[in-house]
């Protein structure tokens, strides 16, 4: 290898190109001169750097334990200033990488912000990237170089880099480690990583790790050991990382991306110091622990258990230590810890020597630039000089150049070995940067420690990708498989921790810190699609965690108890940062707000008034079983907790009181207090008692009733003294009274009896009295009727009629009269009809009479019917109606068949008008109608007692009701009258 | 024994008076029981009436003692009597239509003819010798008492026609002199109606004093 080489190689793309140009041919990102300087075959001074690395020499753990957990785990114990500086530095990586070249950087800034509007980035970088141009350009920059190497990386079979065999070794052993569990990489997993940027990212993680490998290894010495095995990935927190944090570590991969390499073999795991020690003939350590068996490719690769102690001791090493172990073994896929297995062989060649960076950083209590200007000033000192010089025995390179030469070391290492010696790179570039160092007299642990702090502050932005592009995404498997085993070293990082750690963050991380721990909680904490990563889960759920080969049957035993022991969850319950205690919650019970933080935003107190009058008032809800309610009807009866039953008490909120405060004007508050007070109203009606089903007792009318009983009473009791005269009759009423006198004795009469019985008090005077007279013409009486109860009422006035006229008749006596001169023919049935029959056929039509169904006697057969065959044979017909129809009907039918024999008629006063025309045309002969003719033709016969009380009553009577009518005429009059009124 | 059986149905009736009367003080169980007493008399005695006044000799004796022609005759109405009790069925109440278009038709007959024969003719006639110009006193006022009674005629005639000509307005209303006409009907219509309810009332008046009559002999008797 020829020596001062300088090779014109891309940090971002890896190719070579001309000496003289600025700026990659390939990718256009910004060059910086690599020298690559041969690695020193002395192991003599390997062996020294080394010696006094383990010895504790700058590093030693006695004397800087204390400090450097303070800086490794808590951060925020550093002074604002500290950040302020790491911001600064930070921002100087970004802007050009290299600052002895001013103008590259300046042209990196340039095409940073070109390239930062033509690739998607998050939101949070882009509002960053306008806060602070930058911190955020060379962010930009680095996406799209990186994004222009990996379509070159995609295109281009032949991977002439050394990252690619760097990688190849490691995917070789993996694949056959671990062929059955090798999977598949997650396209997502790829796609958050690109093919070069990945592998600087994959470089900066490791060099994290291996900063928190040393401090481990320092506090695990303080501790005697305590956990050997506990703690065997605690770089894989680091596997958080995404596109946006890998940016700051591709600036510091560019800044210094061999320099650590150099500084490895101070931190490096103890296997690897084992190989090392092997590979060099030194002496190993006196911490290597127990070898288990293991293949015999795995001798060396895998010398001791403290390979698995953790990198980074964590604040206090407190029993939940432990669980990573358990957290991180779950949490990674098989082929994932076996990758992680094998990659955690080259983990030493890949990680800087951060904690002795840091700690130089931390003694001197200042950044890089500060030191630096420090050491141009000539003010720099002497603790400063030390640590520079033992940074510079720590010759890493020239260690693994003398590995190379070892037997022991597997095919990929020295494979790994050879293409470094080859091409000069990257173990070449560890010397340029120690040489720069001193040149520039840089702490390299300053840049280590920030970068791991940077590294675990932005695991936490990884939620938000960057849009890959499909030439991102075709990595080849090896690629993609090997940047996993990193993502799980990385993703393993509690992120509560990285949080807590805000101390280390640059000034615009600062800024966005909040923002950005807000917005993971919302957006991406609750773990979308519902599916918890392992290490949330209970561990009953997890899936047994399955162990390299190589490692021992006790370790593997020892890990298996430790998690059934402790607890999954990765932080112990004090350390949980705070927007981890919502997600660490159990998470089935969270709700979406509590996960989205917005019980933290508003609580239930401060609702909104509207909102609260809107919410719905609900009964405490009680469970059936506490109410100890049971099912009361139904198939269910007895049961208790069945269905919901009356007894369910529910309150629903009235519809006015969830109405709320509405912005309303006065006149819409107007017309709603006038619709409240209707319905007031209407509530207040129905509160009316309903009107009873008895009716209210109407005194009008038994009042008007009594009255008109005493005006009839008081003359039938004390007589008619205002009028003694008989009443007047009509000359209708005197007609009849002449034709019943006109008749000569034993002549025929026809009576018919066609009246209802309530007529029979106004019609019993007249008709008793005719009765009589025709008794008293000795005449042959023959009664009939189209009524039914004509019959018997003839019966009864015929009864009546000679007891009043003959008192002193015997029984005898009546009935030799009746049976000699009366014929009761009886009912002619059919109306109208059945007297047609009769004026026809008289025999026909009555030839059973009422005296033949009850006698058995022939009617025709008696002494008055002799000689009758038809209705001209009657001398006489009298009709006894109620009925002016019936009357009609007499008139009508019978009338035309009596050859000019007198036909009267005794009426009611409600047929008199209707009859009166007949009379007047003279198809009736006489017409006695009412009480008054009635208690006429009884004076005019001589017969009756009390006709002249009557007469009075009627009157009496008649003059009240017809004082009755004109007051309700008057009344009703004025009161219509009133109304037509109102109306108008 | 008859004076006992006197006194009972004096008393029966005196109380049946009494209860009836009650209705003054509204409707009440004593009222509705006199009611449903002369309901139920009325129909018991219509219905033994009925059985042996008109069902047992113009049916039944005809068609069991009666000649050959007397049955054949009593078929007739017998026959026409089973088909009005279909009238009860509602599938075969269709058979009891023809007994009533007999009854009906025969007693529209019967009662037009009547009318013809008995009213029209009658009163006509009777409207026509008034008029007969007969020297005497009184004919001025018998001439205008006939044309009054025409005029009341021809008005009340005229009050209930009610045929009417569609015309272009669509006015249905019936020809002048009509409607004049019975304006002047509605006027003697109204009489009337008036004479007619005065009868009613008379009537009502007659009944009550009848009542009280028998309540004061009753207790006059007593007393």
């Amino acid at each position: 290898m020829d020596e001062n080489q300088f090779t014109n190689r891309c940090p971002m793309c890896g190719k070579e190109n001309a000496p003289d140009v600025k700026r990659c041919t390939f990718c256009h990102a910004a060059l910086q001169a690599f020298k690559a300087e041969p690695i020193p075959s002395d192991t003599s001074a390997e062996d020294d750097w080394l010696n006094n690395l383990r010895a504790g020499n700058g590093f030693d753990n006695s004397a800087n334990q204390a400090e450097l957990s303070e800086e490794t785990n808590g951060a925020e114990k550093l002074p604002p200033e500290e950040a302020e500086d790491d911001s600064d530095w930070l921002q100087r990586l970004g802007q050009g990488g290299v600052e002895n070249e001013p103008e590259a950087s300046q042209d990196a800034n340039t095409e940073s912000v070109q390239s930062s509007g033509d690739e998607p980035f998050p939101t949070w970088t882009q509002g960053e990237s306008t806060r602070d141009d930058n911190s955020s350009d060379f962010l930009s920059d680095l996406r799209k170089s990186t994004a222009i190497e990996s379509e070159e990386a995609s295109s281009e079979e032949d991977s002439d880099d050394w990252l690619d065999k760097l990688r190849q070794p490691s995917q070789d052993d993996v694949l056959t480690v671990e062929e059955d569990s090798l999977q598949t990489p997650d396209v997502d997993a790829i796609a958050i990583f690109g093919t070069e940027e990945d592998n600087l990212n994959r470089l900066d993680s490791l060099s994290s790790w291996q900063s928190r490998l040393s401090l481990d290894e320092q506090e695990a010495k303080a501790k005697e050991d305590t956990t050997p095995l506990s703690e065997p990935k605690r770089a894989d927190e680091d596997a958080g990382i995404d596109r946006n944090k890998d940016d700051s570590i591709k600036n510091l991969e560019k800044r210094i991306p061999f320099e650590d390499t150099s500084q490895e073999s101070m931190e490096v795991p103890s296997w690897l110091q084992d190989l090392q020690n092997s590979i060099n003939s030194v002496e190993p350590v006196d911490y290597v622990g127990e070898q288990a068996p293991v293949p015999d490719w795995m001798q060396g690769l895998v010398p001791d258990e403290g390979a698995f102690e953790p990198p980074i001791e964590s604040k206090d090493a407190s029993p939940s230590d432990e669980s990573y172990q358990t957290v991180e073994d779950d949490f990674q896929p098989d082929w994932l810890q076996a990758l992680q297995s094998s990659s955690g062989n080259e983990e030493p060649a890949s990680t800087l020597n951060e904690g002795a960076a840091s700690d130089l950083l931390k003694e001197s209590g200042k950044d890089v630039e500060q030191l630096a200007e420090e050491i141009q000033s000539g003010t720099f000192s002497h603790d400063d000089e030390d640590s520079l010089s033992e940074l510079r025995d720590a010759n890493i390179p020239e260690l693994l150049g003398d590995a190379n030469e070892a037997d022991q070391l597997p095919d990929w290492l020295k494979d790994f070995d050879s293409v470094s010696e080859a091409e000069g790179l990257p173990l070449a570039g560890l010397d340029e940067v120690e040489s720069e160092l001193e040149k520039n007299e840089y702490h390299i642990d300053e840049f280590s420690l920030t970068d791991s702090q940077f590294v675990e502050e932005q695991t936490d932005t990884k939620e938000e990708p960057l849009p890959i592009s499909e030439d991102e995404k075709e990595g080849t498997a090896s690629e993609k498989e090997e940047i996993l085993s990193e993502v799980g070293e990385l993703d393993s990082v509690p992120r509560g921790e990285i949080l807590e750690e805000e101390v280390g963050i640059p000034d615009w991380l600062t800024a966005l810190q909040p923002e950005t721990v807000e917005d993971s909680t919302k957006a991406t904490l609750p773990f979308e699609g519902g599916e918890l990563p392992d290490w949330m889960k209970p561990e009953s759920v997890r899936d047994e965690p399955e162990f390299p080969a190589f490692l021992p049957d006790f370790e593997i035993n020892k890990h298996k108890t430790n998690s059934a022991d402790s607890e999954v969850m990765p932080f112990e319950a004090g350390e949980l940062p705070a927007w981890l205690d919502d997600v660490s919650e159990p998470f089935e019970k969270a709700s979406s707000g509590d996960l989205l933080g917005t019980h933290e935003d508003i609580s239930p107190a401060e609702l909104p008034t509207w909102l609260k009058q809107m919410k719905p008032r609900t009964a405490p809800n009680q469970s059936y079983a506490e109410l100890n309610v049971f099912q009361q009807i139904g198939p269910l009866a007895g049961l208790q907790e069945v269905l919901p039953t009356s007894e369910q008490n529910r309150t629903f909120p009235a519809s006015r009181a969830n109405a709320g405060k509405l912005l309303v004007s006065d006149d819409q508050k107007k017309s709603a207090e006038i619709i409240s007070t209707l319905l007031n109203k209407m509530g207040d009606s129905s509160k009316l008692s309903l009107p009873s089903h008895k009716k209210k007792f109407n005194w009008l009318r038994p009042a008007m009733a009594m009255v008109l009983v005493l005006a009839i009473l008081i003359p039938l009791i004390l007589g008619n003294r205002f009028d003694s005269e008989p009443p007047a009759m009509s000359a209708a009423a005197t007609q009849a009274f002449s034709a019943v006198q006109n008749l000569e004795d034993e002549s025929t009469v026809l009576v018919a009896f066609d009246f209802e019985p309530a007529y029979s008090g106004e019609l019993s005077y007249a008709t008793k009295a005719m009765l009589q007279q025709l008794f008293q013409k000795n005449a042959r009486l023959v009664f009939v009727s189209t009524n039914a109860t004509g019959p018997v009422l003839a019966e009864s006035f015929l009864q009546e009629s000679i007891d009043d006229l003959n008192p002193q008749w015997s029984t005898e006596a009546v009935v030799n009269f009746n049976m000699r001169n009366v014929a009761n023919l009886g009912y002619l049935t059919g109306g109208t009809a059945s007297l047609q029959e009769f004026v026809n056929n008289p025999h026909q039509a009555t030839r059973f009479g009422l005296r033949a169904a009850l006698d058995g006697v022939s009617t025709w057969t008696l002494p008055a019917l002799n000689n009758l065959d038809s209705v001209d044979d009657f001398a006489l017909v009298i009709v006894l109606t109620h009925s002016s129809e019936i009357g009609r009907t007499w008139v009508e039918q019978v009338q035309p068949h009596l050859n000019g024999n007198p036909i009267i008629m005794v009426c009611s006063s409600v047929a008199a008008p209707m009859l009166m025309p007949y009379v007047e045309s003279g198809q009736i002969n006489g017409l006695v109608a009412g009480i008054n003719n009635g208690y006429g033709y009884q004076a005019l016969a001589g017969q009756g007692n009390y006709y002249e009380n009557a007469d009075g009553a009627l009157k009496t009577s008649s003059l009240v009701v017809t004082l009755f009518l004109l007051a309700g005429l008057i009344f009703f009059g004025i009161q219509n009258w009133r109304s037509n009124r109102i109306k108008e | 024994m008859a004076g006992l059986m006197e006194i009972f149905w004096t008393i029966t009736a005196f109380l049946l008076t009494l209860m009836v009367l009650s209705y003054l003080i509204g409707d009440n169980p004593l009222f509705r029981a006199a009611v449903y007493i002369f309901v139920g008399v009325v129909a018991g005695y219509v219905t033994v009436l009925v059985i042996y006044q008109v069902i047992q000799p113009r049916i039944i004796w005809p068609l069991i003692y009666g000649t050959p022609n007397e049955r054949m005759y009593a078929l007739v109405p017998a026959f026409l009597s089973v088909l009005l009790l279909f009238k009860l069925s509602n599938p075969l109440r269709r058979l009891g239509n023809v007994s009533m278009a007999y009854i009906v038709g025969a007693g529209a007959a019967i009662v037009i003819g009547g009318a013809i024969y008995g009213t029209i003719v009658g009163q006509g006639s009777a409207v026509i010798s008034t008029l007969q110009f007969q020297a005497g006193s009184g004919y001025i006022g018998r001439v205008a008492e006939s044309i009054l009674i025409f005029l009341g005629t021809i008005s009340s005639l005229a009050y209930f026609h009610f045929g009417t000509r569609s015309t272009l307005q669509n006015n249905s209303r019936r020809p002048e002199f009509v409607e004049v006409f019975s304006k002047v009907g509605q006027a003697f219509v109204a009489i009337t109606l008036g004479a007619v309810f005065a009868g009613v009332l008379l009537a009502s008046l007659s009944a009550l004093i009848d009542r009280l009559i028998v309540i004061i002999q009753m207790l006059g008797g007593w007393g």
